[in-house]
């Protein structure tokens, strides 16, 4: 059975229902009195009128007697006059035990369902001359209740204006809570407080007030938290400095690169830190930057330092931007497809509606599309288990430039396989 | 280290006030700079940078100040220094921290070095800023912004500004063969000489072929267009001349 999904939808259904359930209801309830009301009555009508007509017939000479029962025929009831029962004597239908009651002990009664509509009661009452009084009726099959087309136009009719408004009505109810399951989204994406609206029904209202102090808390405790982490990342630096002055005094050989190998390590984990921590925070204006000179410089540095990295795009690409700011988080993208990926990188640009694509892309294994998401995550590391190291911050920090500068960061698989990061950016200041 | 050795026999020894808080650190400073071949003063704040000024000792030739020091910070210093004395100044930094940089840079100091630094890079940058500051070259501090064919180098801010007002970025090894190139306009530049200056940033191998793949990388973004005008040229045999007018407005 598949439910509506929504609670709107479900609320719907159960007024739909509910309410359908009820008009049916009250609809049987209805039939079953007015078929009461009328079958009563019909049952006096008819014993006063089989009696009556009885009566009428007594005096009459036996060749006028059928004609003038068959003139006090009610629609519904027919009558004749007959010199033989057609009925056998005999103790009557139970259906039909009140009827019998009313016409009199003498009356024979008898009911045959299979027989022509208006002819499946069938009975006959002595007339004292001679003869009876012989009545066809078809009283019991109509006390069923029969839908026609008009009351099925009417139930579809009521049917789809209750669903309409209840529709409408439940939207509005709801709202409040699509509200706050928004506010719960945008949760995370964005650590910044956003408060809802405490409006709507009052359980909503309490959902919202609540979800807001949970907003407050859990922005306390991140900003706690980022504080810690920024001091401790911050404070290391000095003994890091120490450490690398002391490595210079070593004798040359592996031991002293290996150790200076390990520190340039350590220095690369807390400045990716404090990047991460500052991106979005620091007070760099945005300014016309030209985007090919970052991509160049990025390539020559790596090249430079022995990887294989190229740009390959137009020679000039300006429009608004935090130079400094987007220079960190697309080093860290090419810091990134080298460590994670496999060199060479290649590095391009290009307009894209209104939009300017930066795409980096290496020739590795590349991210497979289920864990891409975690991998723009902050803190969170694909192949640690391959001890590939690194902070796990490189992307996170490219993320969060994308979002501070309205544009996004997606992950997608180059043709040959590897990693392709592609940062969109505005061409106009956001 | 050899190399130190070999500066002490060619120059005569020059005097470095380190200002550092931090006890350990203001030693190992000290001790690289002291093996690097230079004279070496050590401060430990503010009160004790002024009183090492006036000291015996002689003036220091160039100071070594540490932005994060305890009571007055190094850039008040800086501020107070400069308003007596355009004494060479390197700004120890966290790396990082732009706005300490930059107001550095903006407040009078000659360059700066980001904590945790190489040792090598920190004795490079000290060599080459006693080179700069040598007694004819004394730059006036506030006018060092560079100016040729529409380009405008930052020096204090160190960023390249494009004709159209764009901001383009530079390797160091780029910046530091643009800036050689802007002081000495018209002269034709050895590839010994450029290779010294390239030397500095470029640890991989330095060789003849270091200094062409960094200048054309430099061409490729101040002559960036095919009718771009020409700002270097190469002269062969010889090496490289930057054609181009320079001023300092």
């Amino acid at each position: 059975m598949s439910w509506p999904r929504s609670l709107a939808g479900r609320i719907t259904l159960l007024l739909i229902g509910g309410l359908t359930l009820l008009h049916l209801g009250s609809l049987v309830v209805h039939e079953r009195a007015m078929h009461g009301a009328e079958g009563g009555a019909r049952i006096e009508r008819l014993a006063a009128r089989v009696l009556a007509a009885a009566a009428a017939i007594t005096d009459m000479p036996e060749e006028r007697r059928d004609s003038a029962a068959h003139t006090l025929s009610l629609p519904g009831i027919e009558l004749h006059w007959d010199r033989v029962a057609p009925v056998p004597a005999g103790p009557p239908p139970a259906e039909l035990a009140a009827a019998a009651a009313q016409l009199g002990s003498m009356a024979r009664l008898a009911w045959d369902p299979k027989a022509e509509l208006g002819h499946r009661v069938v009975g006959a009452v002595p007339v004292a001359t001679g003869g009876w009084v012989v009545f066809s009726a078809a009283w019991l099959e109509q006390a069923h209740v029969t839908l026609d087309g008009g009351g099925l136009a009417s139930m579809a009719a009521m049917a789809l204006g209750i669903a309409l408004a209840s529709v409408l009505i439940v939207r509005w109810i709801t709202r409040p809570l699509r509200r706050l399951a928004d506010a719960a989204d945008a949760i995370g994406r964005d650590l910044r407080a956003h408060p809802i609206p405490t409006d709507g029904p009052s359980e909503v209202r309490h959902a919202a007030a609540a979800f807001n102090a949970m907003q407050e808390r859990i922005g306390r405790l991140v900003e706690d938290r980022t504080e810690a982490l920024a001091a401790v990342s911050h404070d290391l630096r000095t003994p890091l400095a120490r450490l690398r002055l002391r490595a210079g005094f070593l004798p040359d050989g592996e031991e002293r690169t290996r150790i200076e190998a390990d520190i340039a390590e350590m220095e690369a984990m807390v400045s990716r830190t404090l990047d991460y921590i500052r991106e979005g925070r620091d007070a760099e204006p945005t300014r016309p930057a030209d985007l090919a000179a970052i991509l160049q410089t990025l390539a020559s540095d790596a090249t430079d330092a022995g990887a294989e990295a190229v740009y390959d795009g137009p020679p000039r690409v300006v429009l608004p931007l935090r130079r400094l700011a987007a220079k960190r988080a697309l080093s860290n993208l090419v810091e990134n497809a080298l460590t994670h990926g496999a060199p060479p990188v290649r590095l391009s640009v290009h307009d894209e509606g209104g939009r300017v694509i930066v795409e980096v892309a290496d020739s590795g294994a590349g991210i497979a599309p289920a864990d891409r998401a975690k991998a723009l995550a902050p803190f969170s590391q694909l192949d640690a288990s391959r001890g590939k190291g690194g902070s796990g911050l490189g992307l996170a920090i490219a993320a969060r430039f994308a979002e501070a500068s309205g544009g996004t960061l997606t992950l997608d698989a180059t043709p040959s396989g590897g990693l392709l990061a592609r940062l969109a950016l505005p061409r106009r200041a956001p | 280290m050899s190399d130190g050795a070999e500066r002490r026999l060619l120059d005569p020894e020059s005097h470095i006030l380190l200002v550092e808080d931090d006890g350990e650190m203001r030693n190992l400073v000290a001790r690289l700079l002291r093996e690097a071949g230079f004279r070496v003063s050590a401060a430990r704040d503010g009160r004790e940078m002024w009183e090492a000024m006036e000291s015996p000792a002689g003036k220091p030739d160039l100071v070594l100040l540490d932005v994060m020091l305890p009571g007055v910070s190094g850039l008040d210093l800086l501020r107070r220094l400069r308003e007596r004395s355009r004494m060479p100044v390197i700004m120890l930094t966290a790396r990082g921290e732009e706005m300490d940089r930059v107001l550095g840079l903006e407040l009078g100091a000659d360059d700066y070095v980001a904590k945790p630094f190489a040792p090598r890079e920190l004795v490079a940058r000290v060599r080459a800023l006693l080179r700069r500051a040598g007694p004819e070259a004394a730059v006036d501090p506030l006018s060092r912004r560079i100016a040729f064919a529409g380009w405008i180098l930052d020096t204090a801010r160190r960023e390249l500004a494009s004709p159209d007002g764009a901001s383009v970025d530079l390797s160091g090894a780029e910046y530091d063969l643009l800036l050689a190139f802007l002081e000495h306009p018209g002269r034709v530049l050895s590839r010994e000489q450029l290779l010294e200056v390239a030397k500095r940033r470029v640890s991989v191998d330095p060789s003849d072929r270091t200094v062409d793949v960094q200048i054309s990388r430099l061409r490729r973004k101040i002559e960036p267009e095919e009718d771009s005008p020409p700002l270097i040229k190469t002269v062969r045999g010889a090496g490289y001349v930057f054609v181009a007018a320079v001023s300092r407005p």
